[in-house]
Formats: C-alpha cells, sequence, structure tokens
C-alpha cells in the first residue's frame, strides 16, 4: 500500500509548539512530531518523538544527530518544518546532508532579532525557506522572508 | 456560587522564577477561600501552597485549556503558548515577562513580545513596575468565555504549505 506522504515537524514544547501548529493548519499530510516533551493527547500529529533539550551542551546535540537520523530513516518525510528552539539544529543539518527539504519560521517572541537557532540555520544556510515573524527582523537577514504571524495578536473587538 | 479560579502559569523552561511566586504569596487573595487557585509551576517551587487551590508541576496542553476556560483570571509568564491560549478564550491576564537580569531567562524576548501586546484586558508588569492587587469583585464580575475565536494566520500556514510542498 502506498504511503501517505509525512511531514516531519520539530518544535520545543510551549510556543514553538502552539506556532508550529498554527503554521502546518492547512496540511494534509501526516505529520510527525518531535518535541522535547509529550504534552499533547495525539490526536494532531501520527507519531511523536521525544528527545532531550539543551541549548548549549554538545553532547546531548551530538545524540539528538543520530536521534535525528533514525528518525528520518524511519519517517521518510517529504520535508521537515521547525519554529525551534536548539531541538532542530540536528535536524536542519541531517536535512541539509540528506537534501530533504527544510523549512524554518523564527519564532513571534523575537521582535528585534533572530533567535539562536534562527541565526546559526540563517548563518550556515541549512533551510531551504527562511521565514521570520516580524518584518524588521526579515529586513536584517539575507534570505529572510515575512509572511505574517504565526496567530493574531490584536484583541478582537473584546472588551 | 462557584468560586471564581485564578490560574497561574510560570512556564515550563528550566530557570527560576521565584519573583512570580513572591508576587502572588503576598496578594491577600492568596490566603483567601473565596477564590480557588490553580499553579503550574514547571521547574519552580512554592513553598506554601495557596489557601484553596492546587500545584502542579506540568500539566498536559488539554487539561491547561480546560484550566483556562474556567478560570476569571490569568497570571503568566510572557511565553507564546500562553499569549496564544489566552488571546483564543479572551482571557483577563495579567503577564509578567521573565528578564535576564533577575536568572528567569537567558535573555529578554519575553520583554519584547510584552511589548507588543495591545490587547485591552491583558497587562504587563514590567520589571521596575509593582504588581497590581488583585480585585475579587473585578475578578467575579468577568464574565467567562468557553468557547475559542479561532486566531490562527492561515494565509501564513498557506505559505508555510507551499513551501513545505515546492
Amino acid at each position: 500500500m502506498k504511503r501517505k506522504p509525512t511531514i516531519l515537524v520539530i518544535a520545543s514544547s510551549g510556543g514553538h509548539l502552539t506556532q508550529a501548529m498554527c503554521a502546518t493548519s492547512t496540511l494534509k499530510q501526516d505529520l510527525v512530531l518531535v518535541s522535547n516533551k509529550d504534552m499533547l493527547d495525539g490526536k494532531r500529529f501520527k507519531h511523536v518523538y521525544t528527545i532531550k533539550d539543551t541549548q548549549h551542551n554538545p553532547f546531548v546535540h551530538c545524540m539528538n544527530l543520530f536521534a535525528a537520523i533514525s528518525i528520518l530513516l524511519k519517517e521518510k518525510p517529504q520535508a521537515m518544518f521547525s519554529t525551534g528552539g536548539p531541538i532542530c539544529l540536528p535536524f536542519a543539518l541531517v536535512a541539509k546532508l540528506t537534501n530533504t527539504r527544510f523549512v524554518f519560521l523564527d519564532t513571534m517572541s523575537r521582535v528585534t532579532e533572530l533567535s539562536n537557532s534562527g541565526k546559526l540555520i540563517q548563518k550556515f544556510g541549512l533551510s531551504d525557506s527562511f521565514l521570520c515573524q516580524w518584518p524588521d527582523v526579515a529586513n536584517q537577514y539575507d534570505g529572510a522572508e515575512y509572511h505574517g504571524q504565526a496567530f493574531d495578536l490584536g484583541d478582537h473587538g473584546h472588551q | 456560587m462557584a468560586r471564581p479560579l485564578i490560574l497561574v502559569t510560570m512556564g515550563t523552561n528550566d530557570y527560576p522564577f521565584d519573583r512570580l511566586y513572591r508576587y502572588i504569596k503576598n496578594d491577600p487573595l492568596y490566603f483567601d477561600d473565596n477564590c480557588e487557585w490553580f499553579i503550574q509551576t514547571g521547574t519552580c517551587h512554592v513553598e506554601e501552597p495557596p489557601a484553596t487551590g492546587v500545584v502542579e508541576k506540568l500539566i498536559p496542553r488539554e487539561d491547561m485549556e480546560r484550566l483556562v476556560k474556567r478560570s476569571a483570571l490569568v497570571i503568566s509568564h510572557c511565553g507564546i503558548g500562553s499569549l496564544n491560549l489566552m488571546l483564543q478564550y479572551r482571557k483577563r491576564v495579567i503577564f509578567v515577562p521573565r528578564v535576564a537580569k533577575h536568572n528567569e531567562f537567558s535573555d529578554d524576548h519575553q520583554l519584547q513580545i510584552a511589548r507588543e501586546i495591545k490587547n485591552i484586558r491583558m497587562s504587563v508588569v514590567f520589571p521596575d513596575d509593582a504588581f497590581p492587587a488583585l480585585d475579587l469583585a473585578q475578578i467575579e464580575s468577568d464574565n467567562l468565555v468557553t468557547s475559542p475565536v479561532d486566531i490562527t494566520n492561515y494565509d501564513l500556514a498557506r505559505v508555510v504549505e507551499l513551501k513545505l510542498t515546492a
């Protein structure tokens, strides 16, 4: 039986995951999530993989690199999408090495400059598309695009 | 009549947030059993529980959403996940951004997003501000919203879809 195409979504728990869920809301493909905590009920994602979170520990990044290779071999995704945080870095690297499409959306919480993960992905050209959620941020970096924010920050007319 | 619920969410990262705990503990409502509290502490330590309520380290997203629906007031760190949920349910929120100078985060990005909040029901306690006194009468008078507003930006979602499938 032919397998339904899969998109691998990499997002740390909390705000990164919230934004990823908004930004992938029109996708028809199977979605597989990689996160640092499994706090979902599993309705939205076909599988959820959890990996260790780190900002600066190279050992954990190295472990996550092997996890990324393993998950990629198992899921064979059509493309990968991430909203950060640092857990996305090994996946971005593996995507580059395996020529898998990788789309990165930098977090909305960075209003004046890119997140640390975003800076590394942009600097080393690890993504096929690089999106920012603030126009002033997008204007600072080559190749960065602005197409709005993952959700509406307005007050929706309620008092 | 049911007691109004005050929901506190401190965030799930590994940095402490004792300042927020001090703020709520110093408010008389913390020890008033005319209101109910639910505090999600993350990795923060709550030494003394409120007079009435529950203190939990971490709860699933769906449980958090159920609590948000019921809550009359939310006191929250200024994370994007919390902001999204509170906007969906049009909650009255007091945001307290985590700041680097108090070792509550590695940087001040919560301050950056806090400055972008323009919602009339949401207020922000900036680092040099005093925490506002909680008013039970005002908390009790709020109408609870139980069905969420869809605030997803589908235009961006369609751009992401195109980029992923190009």
